[in-house]
């Protein structure tokens, strides 16, 4: 289980100028969810995901995980990023042994975890392949091996779909979806995209100027396809969370 | 997984095997340049005389005095023609570079890691990077001697500069998602090191280590013009002394022959060492 | 007032890099102390600063040999602080013109010959291996074979830093060139501009943020180049008082020297930080650059 209590965050710019990127927050987040973090950019979402992988330190509150305070990366949080970071130096397979290989387990081991990972994400023909000779989305699909096959039980995903074509995409919701029903993981996922959160979420936390302004439960049935994500439950959550995203209360003139 | 197969066919894997077979047409436009390059020098000597003696002067002088030369034991120099010098000049060229290499690959990697070893290395590298390094060359040969160790140090020095700096700018282009991603995926700094900055790095280092190499040998060869028992400028100085000029362009040319050789060599390093790197990228 | 605070928060900051120039100025003191002593009374092994600054400092005007406001010691005459800062100045003045016209001649030169082989792609891959092997030819493995053509002249002291400069334009030209997006070219052809135009408007324009990135690389050489011609030949310049000194083993002459051209050097590297700086201000900065 995940706790964050009172978590802030204060950057200070080079001006002086400060930026409360995290503003006193506080949630609960239990084994095996599969929650969206919603967003305008530059609302704090990333700087909680961050938080939350010891990437970046708070400057006051704190972040558990199974009583444990956060204090920066570890083997229990595995991470996606939206930048595409398999390592061009290394093969695919060596790619997701690297986690196993930080590790310490033995090249054998390491060997069958990670081919098995490679088969689940549809890529088991290509361990030996480059990074480049890959497309963006397998490349993906490398990330998200890489990080499942570390075996945290937590995995935290940083809009890794965003710069993907959309069928791409679709593609790549319906394998994590797959992914996490077999694994039964936490996935804290990252997005804009009200859509992306309707398919994969189970719960949707919707941050504004660093506060959580709602926690909403998806109830969807799944597969959230077209019809499911236009019944008047997926639209009324649709409009909720674009009411915090929008409607900001914009008065020309006013300061 | 439908996408997959779509994608296999799009993939770059297939253009290995279409290598062509018969020379392209870039080799003879090489080959009429190398030709270009010889004519000019030939019109070059028509026109000055017996100051820019012909390519084939200069080539015979390389050739009769390459093994043995009862003429260079007559201007002084040991017996045995260019061979032995060339034979000291690379073995500087490379030694020096090599150590070099090492040493700077790791302060500049370390100084990109840590900021104690960065401020400790940074006065130091603003000193040698920006003083011309020859003017430390005589100081060299007083402390060192007129011995190879002289030629050696003074390459070492430039190249650890030079892959100092190479390594440091090499960290600082690689985005820092890799290190993030290794350190969420367990790894140490260590592991992050040796895994992640170096082989990232590794492109632009033999840039550095192409760059240090080029230099070394006119390093090399000022080391020697100053004054060592044996190398290539020895030969150059004390053909340059009795006025033989095709034999000091003989000189001169073996040089560059060695430094254009040393130099394809590394690009097939680099080609074997950078094969997952995306076409175009460097 | 700020440039005292702005030094303290520059210490504070730094303070382990000024640490260790303390430790290189101290350490080399305590060497020069410690080194076996040398059975020349001029050429300690390694001279101590107060050595460098003293000694070694009234010694440069050795190198003073016109009969004209301080006594020349080659003639009898004293050896005078007067005489050590004119002859500093004379040589410096000399290294400093040849350095210049040395550089500005072979950047021009460079540059233009090397638009003149871009004029087509086949002339471009005619010359490249003359171009390969001049950019592999050892250059300061050829100050002899410029001593030789042109004396132990000013003149072959600026031809040298001037080829040394022009190579390295020329070819960075030539690669610029050949790195223009095609789009630019096709596009201005489609507007049936000509081929001196598009020279002109296009190609000339593009190339010049690579080309300035050139400049560093090329002062470094020249640097290097016309200190190399001084050693070797050229009676004459800051280089020169080098090889001087060194006939005869005067280290603390040499350290003098050596501290006098790492100031001139990095001046010259900081004047040319700011002109590019100057300069670039107006040129648009390129995607990734």
């Amino acid at each position: 289980m995940i706790s964050i209590t009172n978590a802030s965050c204060v950057f200070r710019h080079a001006s002086g100028r400060e930026v409360r990127a995290l503003d006193r927050i506080s949630s609960t987040i239990g084994d095996g969810e599969f929650v969206c973090l919603l967003g305008r950019s530059g609302h704090g979402k990333s700087t909680l995901l961050r938080s939350l992988a010891g990437l970046n330190t708070l400057t006051a509150g704190e972040i558990a995980v199974d009583g444990r305070p956060v204090k920066g990366p570890g083997i229990d949080r595995g991470m996606v990023f939206q930048e595409d970071t398999v390592f061009p130096w290394m093969t695919v397979q060596a790619n997701v042994e690297f986690g196993l290989l930080a590790q310490g387990i033995p090249a054998a081991e390491r060997q069958g975890v990670a081919r098995e990972w490679l088969d689940k994400v549809g890529l088991g023909r290509f361990g030996d392949s480059w990074p480049k000779e890959l497309s963006g989305g397998m490349r993906k699909r490398v990330a998200i091996a890489t990080a499942f096959a570390g075996g945290a039980p937590i995995l935290l995903m940083d809009e890794p779909f965003g710069p993907l074509d959309y069928v791409t995409r679709r593609d790549l919701q319906n394998l994590l979806i797959d992914l996490w029903r077999s694994t039964g993981r936490t996935i804290i996922f990252v997005t804009h995209d009200i859509e992306e959160a309707l398919v994969l979420a189970e719960r949707a936390l919707v941050l504004r100027a660093g506060r959580i302004v709602d926690d909403i439960r998806v109830d969807l049935t799944r597969p959230r396809d077209e019809e499911e994500r236009a019944s008047p439950r997926g639209i009324a959550i649709s409009k909720t969370i674009l009411g915090h995203l929008e409607l900001e209360q914009h008065t020309p003139g006013a300061a | 997984m439908t996408d997959i197969d779509a994608t296999r066919d799009a993939m770059p894997v297939a253009d290995k095997a279409t290598a062509p077979a018969r020379p392209s047409p870039e080799i003879w436009w090489t080959l009429g340049g190398i030709a270009l390059f010889f004519i000019v020098w030939t019109l070059g000597h028509l026109v000055i005389g017996r100051y820019l003696p012909p390519p084939w002067q200069v080539i015979a002088a390389a050739v009769t005095h390459f093994f043995d030369s009862r003429y260079f034991v007559g201007l002084g120099l040991p017996p045995g023609g260019y061979w032995p010098h060339l034979v000291s000049t690379t073995y500087t060229a490379l030694l020096g570079c090599a150590v070099g290499a090492v040493i700077g690959t790791l302060t500049g990697l370390g100084s990109a890691h840590s900021n104690v070893i960065h401020q400790i290395t940074r006065p130091i590298v603003a000193i040698l990077g920006t003083v011309p390094i020859l003017v430390a060359a005589p100081f060299f040969l007083i402390w060192f001697g007129v011995s190879e160790n002289s030629k050696i140090i003074l390459v070492a020095f430039y190249s650890a500069v030079v892959l100092h700096l190479y390594a440091l700018r090499a960290v600082e282009h690689l985005h820092p998602s890799f290190a993030e991603s290794a350190s969420t995926l367990g790894a140490g700094p260590w592991m992050i090191f040796h895994r992640v900055s170096l082989p990232g790095s590794v492109p632009e280092l033999f840039g550095g280590l192409r760059a240090a190499l080029g230099a070394a040998w006119g390093l090399a060869a000022i080391t020697e013009l100053l004054g060592t028992d044996r190398g290539i400028g020895r030969v150059i100085i004390t053909t340059w002394g009795v006025q033989d000029i095709a034999s000091m362009m003989g000189g001169l040319l073996l040089l560059a022959l060695i430094a254009v050789i040393a130099d394809a060599l590394l690009m097939l390093a680099r080609r074997a060492a950078t094969r997952w790197m995306p076409e175009g990228a460097l | 007032m700020g440039a005292i605070r702005r030094l303290g928060a520059g210490l504070r900051r730094d303070w382990i890099s000024a640490m260790v120039v303390i430790a290189l100025i101290v350490g080399w003191e305590i060497a020069g102390h410690m080194a076996p002593r040398s059975p020349l009374r001029e050429s300690p092994i390694v001279p101590p600063w107060e050595f460098i600054f003293g000694r070694a400092l009234t010694g440069l005007s050795d190198y003073w040999k016109i009969e004209m406001w301080a006594p020349v010691p080659q003639l009898g005459g004293a050896q005078t602080l007067l005489g050590a800062v004119l002859a500093l100045v004379f040589h410096s003045a000399l290294t400093l013109f040849r350095l210049t016209v040395g550089l500005v001649l072979g950047g021009l030169a460079g540059v233009l010959l090397g638009l003149a082989l871009s004029w087509s792609s086949r002339v471009r891959k005619l010359v490249a291996p003359s171009l390969h092997l001049a950019r592999m030819c050892p250059l300061l493995a050829m100050i002899p074979l410029f001593q030789f053509w042109f004396g132990a002249t000013n003149w072959a002291a600026i031809v040298f830093v001037a080829y040394g400069v022009g190579v390295i334009y020329l070819i960075g030209t030539v690669n610029a060139v050949a790195n223009v997006p095609a789009r630019y070219i096709e596009n201005a052809r489609v507007l049936g501009a000509s081929r001196l135009r598009i020279h002109r408007s296009i190609i000339l324009p593009a190339i010049l943020p690579e080309l300035f990135s050139s400049v560093f690389l090329t002062l470094g050489l020249a640097w290097s180049a016309v200190i190399g011609a001084e050693y070797i030949g050229v009676e004459s310049g800051i280089g020169r008082m080098v090889i001087w000194s060194e006939y005869f083993s005067n280290t603390g002459r040499m350290a003098l020297i050596t501290l006098v051209i790492l100031a001139y050097a990095m001046a010259s590297f900081a004047l040319c930080r700011k002109l590019q700086e100057r300069v670039l201000a107006w040129t648009p900065k390129r995607p990734g650059a």
